[in-house]
């Protein structure tokens, strides 16, 4: 549920500077459910750009301003993401996005729903997303 | 006694997830239609912040009640018992317990006399938080959702849970999509567009429509060379039947805390085109059922797949759905 309304078009894909170098980017995500969870329930993450794939391993979860990883996440019961909430993923893409030209970029989440087994997997968005453009375009 | 409207305001989700209706925006849309009660999922929506009800949250939230002229009717709650699940174990029954404890000290706070319980909660967890239900003056109403059919070992066990402890703190609520008589068309098209064949995803409702077998759909679709997916689809959910006789309502009238009345489509003439709401509000007139339905509209999320260009008007077609009740609420009352 909510794949077409995941990722917000207008929203612009930070690029991640560290010392003059880009490190990686941050994508802004609502989640795809119903609800808010505590972040023990986000169970795992996946984003593709381009041929790169990235896991949850290699990636951190930004919410109400702060940052965490994965890891960490299976055991906070104390933070939310809130239903309708734009969270960040982290995403080491080393040197960014291109500076021109349309990027496909997909963002998989998945949220542990404890009375439903058939609703655990990623739930996919996907956006053609271009710097030198307005931003992106949803599928 | 009186069958009253109310509406959760998860009809309006939506709107709430994009920003165009905050909170207060939807208890305004709400009150517009004429309901007299609110429905309220605070994990969904929370007042102030969920879990923590801080006075001045509760103060706002019964301000804004009482400036809409309106009532709480149900909270939604749930238990995330799978939470430690890199611990591969379910949450204790005194952990599940805790949850509800919490759940049932924020409906009192904020006004809430039901809280709406799960149907994959085990009876054992309700049956432990009756004391903590009377305490807090709150009533507990497990869920009949689909696939969960009226006449089923798990609402047995649980009516007789209710009977052994002699409580009025433990009671169901039905959701209306127990009286849905097939998938509507708007489900039937997303499956479609998810890669389902037209031909199995209209065979399939037809079927269940039709009253037939699982086994015969089954049967018919590989017959027709079906996908896995399709004749997975024809024996889950999208496939099995929902539809209970409304009268399978009348041994369990008085453990009925309160109704979600299912919505995926109203037509323009303000009827739900796949659920068969004049019977069952004949029924609870007759039996003089006293208590809300809570307008449940769920048929947003059917376009909600992408490449689907058609997005819901939620407003409108909650205020059909609230027209439909009134309309059948006058013609069925008895005097």
């Amino acid at each position: 549920m909510y794949e077409k309304f995941m990722l917000d078009p207008e929203d612009k894909i930070e690029n991640v500077v560290n010392n003059g170098v880009i490190e990686g980017i941050k994508i802004k995500v609502r989640i795809p459910y119903y609800r808010g969870v505590m972040l023990c329930l986000v169970k795992d993450a996946e984003v593709r750009i381009g041929n790169q794939v990235f896991t949850s391993d290699q990636m951190k979860f930004i919410v109400g301003g702060e940052e965490y990883y994965f890891d960490d996440m299976a055991t906070i019961t104390s933070v939310r993401w809130e239903f309708g909430e734009k969270a960040e993923l982290y995403v080491p893409l080393t040197n960014g996005l291109p500076e021109y030209g349309p990027t496909d970029i997909a963002v998989g989440i998945a949220i542990l729903v404890s009375y439903n087994p058939g609703f655990n997997g990623l739930t996919w968005a996907h956006m053609s997303y271009d710097r030198s453009a307005s931003g992106g375009i949803c599928r | 006694m009186a069958i009253k409207r109310s509406i959760s305001l998860y009809s309006y989700q939506q709107a709430y997830y994009l920003g165009q209706l905050d909170l207060r925006g939807c208890v305004a849309e709400a009150a517009k239609t004429g309901a007299e009660g609110i429905e309220l999922i605070p994990e969904q929506m929370p007042v102030g912040s969920f879990p923590t009800n801080r006075q001045k949250d509760i103060d706002w939230w019964k301000d804004l009640m009482q400036e809409f002229n309106v009532t709480p009717t149900c909270m939604d709650t749930f238990i995330d018992f799978k939470m430690f699940r890199d611990r591969k174990r379910y949450l204790t029954l005194k952990e599940q317990v805790a949850f509800l404890e919490r759940d049932l000290k924020l409906a009192h706070d904020l006004g809430f006399p039901v809280i709406r319980v799960l149907c994959k909660i085990h009876f054992d967890v309700i049956e432990a938080a009756l004391p903590i239900a009377e305490y807090y003056g709150v009533k507990m109403g497990t869920e009949i959702h689909p696939p969960v059919m009226i006449d089923s070992p798990y609402i047995d066990g649980y009516v007789e849970m209710i009977e052994r402890n002699n409580t009025q703190w433990a009671g169901l609520i039905p959701d209306f999509g127990i009286f849905a008589k097939h998938a509507c068309d708007p489900a039937v098209e997303q499956q479609i567009r998810s890669g389902i064949s037209p031909e199995a995803a209209w065979l399939i409702r037809d079927q269940v429509r039709d009253g037939r077998p699982v086994k015969e759909t089954v049967a018919k679709l590989k017959a027709m060379g079906a996908s896995e997916r399709e004749i997975g689809l024809a024996s889950s959910m999208g496939g099995l039947p929902t539809y209970n006789d409304p009268a399978s309502l009348l041994p369990l009238m008085k453990y009925i805390l309160h109704f979600h009345g299912k919505c995926h489509q109203l037509d323009e003439d303000c009827n739900e085109t796949t659920i068969d709401y004049p019977n069952v509000i004949k029924t609870l007139s007759q039996a003089d059922w006293d208590g809300y339905i809570s307008t449940e509209f769920e048929g947003q999320r059917l376009y909600h797949d992408e490449g689907c260009d058609y997005v819901e008007d939620e407003i409108e077609q909650v205020r059909r759905h609230q027209v439909l009740l009134d309309r059948l609420i006058r013609q069925y009352a008895k005097n």
